[in-house]
């Protein structure tokens, strides 16, 4: 996955040992301070697979408990904890996705083009999340396990139990729908 | 741009981008949420646990071989009683064999008194030696056995009970005791008794070997416990609220509904049954809901649109499904009420039952009648109220103390279980299988 040296940061701060070993204990404190420390950034992770703050809510919500629950099993040499927390908000995600079961086969973009063309190094975080939760849940849900989260498509296929080729080809066409709506440049090797 | 299209920089910024939201209601939320799973948890480990012990103890309750086996010296009161029963319905044509076996319990008493008369006499050292006593004796219980309205109560001492070929009186009370009903006086005591009742309860305790012909009675036992799970099928109807009218709303379709609980059965009489327990019951639901959009064909790249979908105006009709899975938790305490009839083995008992929700848990979707999709939780009563089971019973005793059953149960429940927030007032009836087993524990 992209961005490990980041998430490293968050272990080796002194703060996450004494959490872990809180949340290991079922410490109500701990564990508040652990949803108050890695709530937004997982809440920003869920909003972006479901395009929609009720259900990102809901999600969370979910993950935390079974953050809480789980907790045991996590093991710090083997990962970091917001590595371990993210994947379990992703896989929660995936599952409401799973669990509505929405088979949308075009879903509503704006009713014009983009007048002016926008591009990749310009755009500010929240605008890149808004354009990306724009698109379909299939082509959303490849574009965030792919290019942000970093998965094969191998790996996606496995997760949405489709075949590696489709990941791809969810993945070019999402890229395509996202370059042709919002004229993005900068884009050359997307395609 | 490197990093498989996106700029390291920007994907780490994505990876990390925070968002604000209402942290301390989510996290009040969370905590009421970690309560309630304790307690469903412990409720869980508390069925669990009772479940563990019944079972343990089961196992370890002498089995009916064990006893066998100490009373095989009683073989021969075995072979007798046989041929007994089998004269018995010959003999005593006026009165059927279920007419007696119903009436076999109201001489509990009667035969605990004759019980009891006979170890006083015993131990006042009573000893029928005499052929001419035990001729008086005969005759007396003949009389007694002719005349229906004799009382057991008027056999006095000395009494002829103790009546037996091989009766050492003169050995100690307790081994006087365990055989103080030999087959003889099982059989004068029975013509006693089989015009008012059949007297082979007692006699089947102190001679466990003919329980193979009396397992179908339990009518020493008096509280039985009964873990059981069930599966069924619920019927929703819907009715706007201020109309008296249901409509349709087949949007909502309804799954399987199932159910775990045990329950602690009293017999107050005979064949009346008062039980009461805990209940779990889970509908599942599933929401369908439709929406359809119209766009202009220059919204999409037409490489992505299948021709069949667009119109001849140029215009998108898209028409969306969204499927919800809802379910319905909740928390139960029936008190029943069952007339218990037999018939050898197996065994009717028609029930009624007053449901008492304790609480319900509703989780996922609703629709409102604009068709905004909403969170279904406030939309429910945290409790239904009362609901009302009817049923019947249907166990196969496969002992003295166990069976297994099979109830199938129709619930007429309340007239609305929603919230004033709910245009709809929503009634839920059900029709569920029990299928359990039921231990006789004292």
């Amino acid at each position: 996955m992209h961005g490990e040296e980041l998430i490293h940061i968050y272990l080796h701060k002194p703060n996450d040992i004494g959490i872990i070993k809180g949340c290991q204990k079922k410490e109500p404190a701990s564990q508040n301070a652990l949803f108050k420390k890695y709530a937004p950034v997982l809440y920003a992770t869920c909003y972006r697979y479901l395009a929609n703050e009720a259900d990102a809510k809901d999600v969370l919500q979910d993950s935390f408990i079974r953050i809480f629950k789980y907790f045991k099993n996590f093991n710090p040499e083997k990962g970091t904890l917001k590595n371990w927390m993210l994947r379990i908000c992703i896989n929660e995600s995936l599952k409401m996705l799973n669990t509505k079961k929405s088979f949308i086969v075009f879903e509503k973009l704006p009713s014009e083009p983009c007048e002016q063309a926008l591009s990749l190094d310009n755009l500010m975080m929240e605008d890149l999340i808004q354009i990306i939760s724009s698109l379909p849940t299939p082509y959303r849900t490849v574009l965030n396990l792919n290019l942000v989260e970093g998965f094969s498509h191998q790996e996606i296929a496995n997760q949405l139990r489709i075949e590696a080729f489709n990941s791809r080809k969810i993945l070019s066409r999402a890229k395509k729908m996202l370059i042709k709506k919002y004229k993005l440049v900068n884009t050359e090797t997307w395609v | 741009m490197g990093l498989n299209n996106l700029d390291k920089g920007k994907l780490n910024e994505l990876q990390n981008f925070q968002m604000d939201f209402d942290q301390d209601s989510m996290w009040k939320e969370i905590e009421e949420r970690k309560k309630k799973r304790s307690i469903f948890t412990m409720i869980l480990w508390g069925i669990g646990v009772s479940l563990m012990l019944f079972t343990f103890t089961y196992f370890i309750s002498p089995s009916n071989s064990t006893i066998k086996k100490e009373n095989a010296s009683n073989i021969n009161d075995y072979v007798e009683a046989r041929k007994y029963e089998d004269s018995y319905t010959e003999t005593d044509s006026n009165f059927s064999k279920k007419e007696v076996e119903n009436s076999l319990s109201n001489s509990v008493d009667d035969i605990n008194n004759i019980q009891k008369t006979i170890i006083a006499n015993i131990s006042k050292g009573f000893h029928p030696s005499s052929k001419e006593k035990q001729k008086q004796i005969e005759s007396q219980i003949n009389k007694i056995a002719t005349n229906p309205s004799t009382k057991l109560s008027h056999i006095k001492s000395p009494q002829p009970v103790v009546y037996g070929e091989n009766l050492n009186i003169k050995s100690n009370i307790k081994s006087v005791k365990d055989k103080i009903f030999t087959t003889n006086q099982y059989s004068q005591i029975s013509k006693i008794h089989s015009r008012e009742s059949f007297v082979k309860l007692d006699f089947d305790r102190k001679h466990p070997i003919l329980k193979t012909n009396l397992k179908t009675f339990h009518t020493k036992s008096k509280i039985f416990v009964s873990p059981s799970i069930g599966i069924g099928y619920s019927f929703q109807s819907f009715t706007p609220k201020n109309e008296k009218t249901p409509v349709n709303r087949n949007n909502f379709r309804q799954l399987e509904t199932w159910s775990a609980g045990i329950q602690l059965d009293f017999k107050i009489k005979n064949q009346i049954i008062v039980g009461s327990g805990i209940e779990f019951l889970q509908h599942n639901e599933q929401l369908n809901t439709y929406t359809s959009e119209t766009n202009n064909i220059a919204s999409f790249n037409p490489d992505e649109i299948p021709s069949e979908y667009i119109g001849l105006d140029g215009f998108l009709t898209i028409r969306a499904t969204n499927k919800f899975q809802n379910n319905y938790r909740l928390l139960n305490v029936p008190l029943s009420f069952s007339w218990l009839l037999r018939y050898k083995k197996l065994n009717l008992a028609p029930s009624a039952s007053i449901i008492f929700n304790i609480n319900q848990k509703a989780k996922g979707k609703t629709q409102d009648k604009s068709g905004l999709i909403l969170n279904s939780t406030p939309f429910y009563n945290t409790t239904t109220g009362i609901a009302y089971r009817l049923g019947s019973k249907f166990s196969f005793t496969f002992n003295s103390k166990n069976s297994i059953f099979v109830n199938p149960q129709i619930e007429f429940g309340p007239n609305d279980i929603t919230t004033n927030l709910n245009s709809f007032a929503q009634q839920r009836n059900l029709v569920l299988l029990n299928i359990g087993f039921s231990r006789a524990i004292k």
